[in-house]
């Protein structure tokens, strides 16, 4: 028997989570400004929960200014950050340090998971920032509790882009521009699936999968409150 | 050897890639199916239940392109998932350190993995480095996901224990033209063997091998005492020695079919669906180049993206 989604015509997956099949999506978050914000070489913080969105964020960044070598990308919750002895050996520079040394000026540095970021690393990284890093993206669940150093505060100020909610419109556009007009998923449908979900897009988007596939592998071609009772 | 009495090349108790599981249908299409559409599942299994024979078969349905990476978390303490999927992506992996796209991950015995590794393996998945995983764990409860890994499993399943006809059905497509075990012995063994399909098989083999070499036909009451006869008696406290040979005895196994994944054979040609303008962009992205500063175990990764061409 063939994949549910082949039956109807999709290639792939259409509620595929990463965010790197659907790079062009972001829904219910205006990026005009923020993208403003890294071309004059802010430094900007990107507050948000698990599933609002960041890494699409991100993504959507890397593919503005990826080309030409321009972006680096680090993660910061990597083992290197917690180990002092070779730390110590190599002069006290941790390995995001090391970084700045060998990328070209004129970068833009995108942060993740900042909430595991050293002060130290911080402080090195407004030091960097103000010889030649062009602008930097901190990506992390809370700013508040990001252990910053001051300057960068400072500098952060109030370019803090908060990722909220999906609104039930957003959920709605989110999977229409996924599956396009079709019966399979009504309208009330989605919307029905999106407060099951607790208004998260992952969470909404696994859910539909699950209701769409059921419905279809049993011979309907339209998704029903009973499915999503029989399915959730 | 013995089981050439019952007319078969190899020992009919010994897992192979090839051998067909009986009662995991649901089990296997499940996990086919999340391969296939790019998703996350998770199996939970008690030991002896079958997991690393599930993964089996998904290793020989999708091998041949290099795609698969088998890891045994049990084996490596800290497997870095940034090596393992770079050395199955082969020659080019290694010789480029150029991420391959679309591996499917398979981690069996996935309590050890660290913090690292889940990020490293979130990262990886939302890059599409990585399709596809399939976590197995004999104790869901001791697996240390992280909040964000959590959120990306598409679906969670128990494997449940096989029934006495499973048990039956199994042995006579082992078995061709069965005569050795009949349907009572089966089931006897089966109960013996508290319902595990691993000691079963052993118990099975010990038993047939018996029965064979002695020249005698089983009775279910006797079983037993062969059993106890030739098994020397387990005593509790030394109750984990079998098991561990057990384990023992799979990494020598396992080395076959990682010797095999290895043969590099020439990649698909990936269709280009017509209608989908999406599928085509992301083909275009592919080409990524990387800068990778190796420090002992711990490397950080520079990812230039050279994908914007098109917006310029």
């Amino acid at each position: 028997m063939e994949t549910w989604y082949k039956e109807i015509g999709f290639y792939n997956n259409p509620f595929s989570i990463k965010p790197s099949a659907y790079s062009d999506e972001l829904i219910g978050i205006d990026t005009t400004k923020l993208l403003e914000d890294i071309s004059e070489g802010k430094v900007i913080f990107i507050e948000g929960e698990f599933g609002k969105g960041k890494t699409s964020i991100l993504k959507k960044i890397i593919n503005l200014f990826g080309g030409k070598k321009k972006v680096v990308y680090y993660s910061c919750n990597r083992s290197d950050n917690s180990i002092h002895v070779d730390n110590l050996l190599n002069g006290g520079r941790s390995f995001l340090q090391k970084l700045f040394g060998i990328v070209p000026n004129g970068m833009i540095f995108l942060l993740d998971e900042v909430s595991e970021l050293s002060e130290e690393d911080s402080e090195a990284l407004l030091n960097e920032y103000e010889k030649n890093i062009k602008s930097i993206v901190l990506v992390g669940p809370n700013y508040k509790k990001a252990k910053l150093a001051n300057g960068i505060k400072e500098k952060i100020n109030d370019n803090v882009v908060k990722l909220g909610d999906l609104k039930e419109e957003d959920a709605v556009e989110l999977i229409r521009k996924r599956l396009g007009e079709t019966e399979l998923l009504s309208d009330s449908i989605i919307k029905t699936l999106f407060k099951k979900s607790n208004k998260n897009p992952r969470l909404l988007l696994k859910n539909c999968e699950e209701v769409c596939r059921y419905a279809i592998t049993h011979g309907y071609d339209k998704v029903t409150e009973e499915h999503i009772k029989k399915v959730l | 050897m013995w089981y050439e009495k019952l007319d078969l090349d190899e020992n009919p108790f010994e897992d192979t890639e090839l051998t067909q599981l009986i009662g995991y249908d649901p089990i296997l299409d499940e996990a086919f199916y999340r391969v296939e559409s790019g998703g996350i599942l998770v199996i939970e299994a008690k030991k002896g239940q079958g997991k690393t024979a599930v993964l089996k078969q998904i290793i020989n349905k999708y091998k041949g392109q290099g795609k698969v990476a088998y890891v045994d978390s049990t084996l490596v303490v800290e497997p870095n998932i940034e090596n393992v999927l770079l050395q199955r992506y082969g020659v080019t992996g290694r010789l480029f350190k150029k991420m391959p796209n679309g591996m499917i991950l398979l981690m069996d015995d996935v309590e050890t993995l660290s913090e690292t590794n889940n990020e490293r393996i979130k990262f990886f998945y939302d890059q599409n480095y990585i399709k596809a995983i399939i976590f197995t764990t004999s104790d869901l409860k001791k697996v240390k996901f992280s909040e964000s890994l959590k959120q990306r499993i598409a679906k969670t399943i128990k494997l449940n224990e096989i029934t006495e006809n499973d048990a039956v059905e199994i042995i006579n497509s082992r078995i061709p033209n069965n005569k050795v075990l009949p349907e009572d012995v089966i089931k006897e063994i089966f109960k013996l063997s508290k319902k595990n399909p691993k000691e079963f098989m052993k118990n099975s083999e010990i038993l047939v091998k018996h029965a064979l070499e002695s020249n005698i036909e089983l009775k279910k009451e006797e079983l037993k005492n062969i059993l106890e006869g030739i098994v020397p008696k387990e005593e509790d406290p030394f109750k984990e020695e079998p098991e561990k040979k057990v384990v023992k005895k799979e990494k020598t196994k396992k080395e076959n079919p990682k010797k095999e994944k290895v043969k590099e054979e020439p990649k698909k040609e990936e269709k280009i669906p017509k209608e989908k303008k999406e599928e085509i962009k992301e083909i275009k992205e592919e080409p990524k180049e990387e800068i990778k500063i190796e420090q002992g175990e711990k490397p950080i990764k520079v990812v230039y993206e050279d994908i914007a061409e098109k917006y310029y």
